[in-house]
């Protein structure tokens, strides 16, 4: 590929002259800015300066709130960003319109301190696209002072005797309002595998919901969840774990629990748009973030696990000790990463889906 | 010659002039410092000068090469954000020597650059501690030392002090003009801390809107202020209008004769600046160039000094900071006076 002569060289030519050991006899593209669209509140603030002083690569960085605002803006193609950060299931939907470029892997040394746990997903066999940023789980946070048992099953927020014993008749439980999250979860209870597309099991799932209906709050997400169970207007929701932490941070009533049947395990991927308008700085980004000292200061900030092997000992003790961020191996192995569907399976969903909120 | 110049640089936001037609030159080895509110640009211009941000008009020079298509990882021009984001939990020399691991620079020069720069920033022996077990301007010292360790030519600080208490913050401003003496790199400082600017800089450029509102030494830019803004916006000043005369003498309205200035070679419609401080007072006040009778009006103790308030001659008030030892009583009769030399004549534009 004769691109990747021009792209290397220019690499070679940051580093080299940023030190001044090299003479700029390279003729490189200028590529002095890489534009970056993430989640909010997603990174340790200082890092985007400390990449600017280093690399001398100018920092757009853009954030979004759901899933819904980043697709709008992405999906039609000419957003102008270079790295985009989209979650797992997503992926293939990307590349299918053709809007994510081939990472260039000698350009991402960095890859090495990658965990085996994430090299090669369904999302994205050999990841050809994607690297992953942090990862975290599905599970339950709840109000320990509050609720009378511990949470530890699925069956303690769908069973309707177990809700009654727990929090008696207030409507104080929330459901992610995410078809596939919801639905996957109602599997996880019977027993299932979140990825189950059989139509037998997807009904029973979809009793299991009409079941649990009369007793909830409503089906909602994070900007609601949050103040809810730290405030205390919400007991037990459905939701993921970074923002019950955020949550226990202002309220260290509210607990994480990951079900014992297991839940979803979700990766949030960094990309580089094909239509990028710096893919060179945008490699040199993602190089960044991949340093182990780097993703530690992320995880350390943020609460969220990431799969950098390499950033482990650099990890707070609090932060590794703790199941609901690093749940141990035997937990760890009833995790699922939900598999992408084609739009005939994703009727199915919708079909239950629909029943049951509609 | 000039290490950074700056020649009839703009920039716009939109309808936003950031930086509108600045010219300035730093000196090789100098701590220059942009001064100036929120908005007034200064930001801008270091960002310039970086290479975040293109000029849309006018040139900039890094020596002598015309750097305005130079990309950034190309200028000889270190940063230090306000943000200094160490890492937490590595150790100071982990911290310093980040970049250069990430630059591939090998094991023995990162351990002698290391070290040199953690002897220039005061912490010689600090290499193996964590950064959670510094204070703050020891933080601030290790972000110095980040910076220094990749040896820049120019360094740049956008208001690198900014989150430090006030004594801390005192201390590093001689700490870093010591440094920047010590090794000679040129400083670029961004600030709006007058009295920051005051004390570490050789010169200083004062802007406002965009603007470059005077450029000058600490002592030109405080003791002859060429606008009302300067005069204004860096310690306290009394204004009093009026009109210069071709003898310089100041004509205000309300006094009973005209003010003596010295050194301004103009006549014309102009405000005259005085501040506080180079005001005397006291019944037995004598030998002063302009001497005039004042009532005392209010006044407030404030321990090395206290504020006082006069009305003089016609009803004009102005603000005098005196000796604690001076007798004050309100409504009473007074002296007041200052030497010419203390005083400055700002021109009004014509428009």
């Amino acid at each position: 590929m004769a691109a990747t002569g021009v792209v290397g060289a220019a690499i070679g030519a940051v580093a080299g002259n940023y030190y001044g050991s090299q003479t700029a006899h390279v003729q490189a593209e200028r590529e002095s800015e890489v534009r970056v669209y993430t989640w909010s509140e997603y990174i340790y603030e200082g890092l985007i300066d400390l990449f600017k002083s280093l690399t001398k690569i100018n920092v757009v960085y853009d954030t979004y709130e759901s899933t819904d605002e980043m697709r709008a803006k992405v999906t039609p193609g000419h957003s102008g960003y270079d790295v985009v950060m989209i979650t797992d299931y997503m992926i293939p939907e990307f590349v299918d319109l053709g809007l994510l470029a081939e990472l260039d892997t000698t350009l991402l040394p960095n890859l090495e301190h990658l965990d085996d746990k994430f090299k090669n997903p369904d999302y994205d066999p050999g990841n050809k696209h994607t690297v992953p940023y942090v990862w975290g789980t599905t599970g339950i946070g709840w109000n320990s002072a509050k609720v009378t048992d511990p949470v530890t099953t699925w069956a303690d927020i769908f069973d309707p005797e177990r809700i009654r014993k727990h929090v008696g008749d207030q409507r104080v439980v929330t459901m992610l309002d995410d078809m596939r999250e919801t639905i996957g979860a109602a599997m996880k209870y019977l027993g299932y595998s979140l990825n189950d597309l059989d139509e037998g099991h997807l009904n029973e799932a979809k009793q299991v919901l009409l079941a649990q209906k009369p007793y909830l709050a409503k089906y909602t997400g994070a900007l609601e969840y949050i103040p809810g169970l730290s405030g205390e207007r919400f007991m037990m929701s459905h939701a993921y774990s970074g923002d019950v932490f955020v949550a226990q941070a202002d309220n260290p009533d509210v607990t994480y629990t990951i079900p014992e049947q297991g839940c979803t395990l979700w990766v949030d991927n960094m990309v580089v748009l094909k239509d990028a308008p710096h893919p060179v700085a945008a490699h040199a980004w993602i190089n960044f973030i991949m340093d182990p000292a780097v993703m530690a200061t992320i995880s350390n900030d943020r609460y969220y696990a990431n799969p950098n092997k390499d950033s482990l000992p650099l990890l707070n003790k609090s932060l590794i000790e703790d199941p609901g961020i690093y749940p141990p191996e035997d937990v760890y192995k009833k995790l699922e990463i939900m598999k992408p569907v084609t739009s005939a399976e994703l009727e199915k969903y919708q079909k239950v889906w629909l029943d049951v909120v509609g | 010659m000039f290490e950074v110049e700056l020649i009839d640089v703009s920039k716009h936001f939109g309808t936003v002039k950031a930086v509108d037609h600045v010219s300035l030159g730093v000196k090789k080895n100098e701590f220059y410092s942009f001064l100036g509110p929120s908005g007034c640009g200064k930001t801008t211009t270091l960002r310039i000068i970086a290479g975040f941000e293109d000029p849309d008009e006018g040139t900039l020079k890094l020596g002598e090469t015309i750097a305005n298509d130079i990309p950034p990882y190309k200028r000889n021009v270190g940063i230090v954000f306000q943000h200094l984001a160490l890492f937490p939990h590595m150790s100071v020399f982990d911290n310093i020597a980040f970049g250069l691991k990430m630059a591939k620079v090998g094991k023995e020069e990162i351990r002698k650059k290391v070290n040199e720069s953690l002897e220039l920033v005061g912490l010689p022996d600090f290499g193996n501690r964590r950064i959670h077990q510094l204070s703050g301007g020891q933080q601030q010292r290790v972000g110095i030392a980040r910076a220094m360790v990749k040896e820049p030519g120019v360094l740049l600080l956008d208001e690198p002090l900014g989150p430090l208490d006030l004594k801390i913050r005192q201390h590093m401003q001689l700490e870093l003009k010591r440094i920047q003496k010590q090794v000679g790199t040129t400083f670029i400082y961004v600030t709006h801390d007058q009295g920051e600017a005051l004390t570490m800089s050789d010169s200083i450029a004062v802007m406002n809107l965009g603007k470059v509102e005077q450029i000058g030494t600490p002592r030109e830019i405080y003791d002859r202020p060429k606008t009302q803004f300067v005069a204004n916006f860096i310690g306290e000043t009394n204004f009093l209008d009026g009109n210069l005369g071709p003898s310089a003498e100041f004509a205000c309205e309300g006094l009973p004769r005209p003010i003596m200035v010295e050194g301004e070679e103009w006549s014309g419609e102009g405000v005259l600046s005085i501040r506080p401080e180079r005001v005397g007072i006291g019944p037995g006040l004598k030998g002063l160039d302009n001497m005039f009778d004042a009532r005392v009006e209010d006044f407030v103790y404030q321990g090395s000094h206290v504020s006082v308030t006069v009305a003089a001659g016609d009803n004009l008030h102005l603000k005098i900071q005196a000796s604690p030892t001076v007798p004050l009583k309100i409504g009473e009769k007074t002296h007041i006076g200052w030497n010419k030399i203390d005083a400055t004549v700002i021109r009004l534009e014509k428009h």
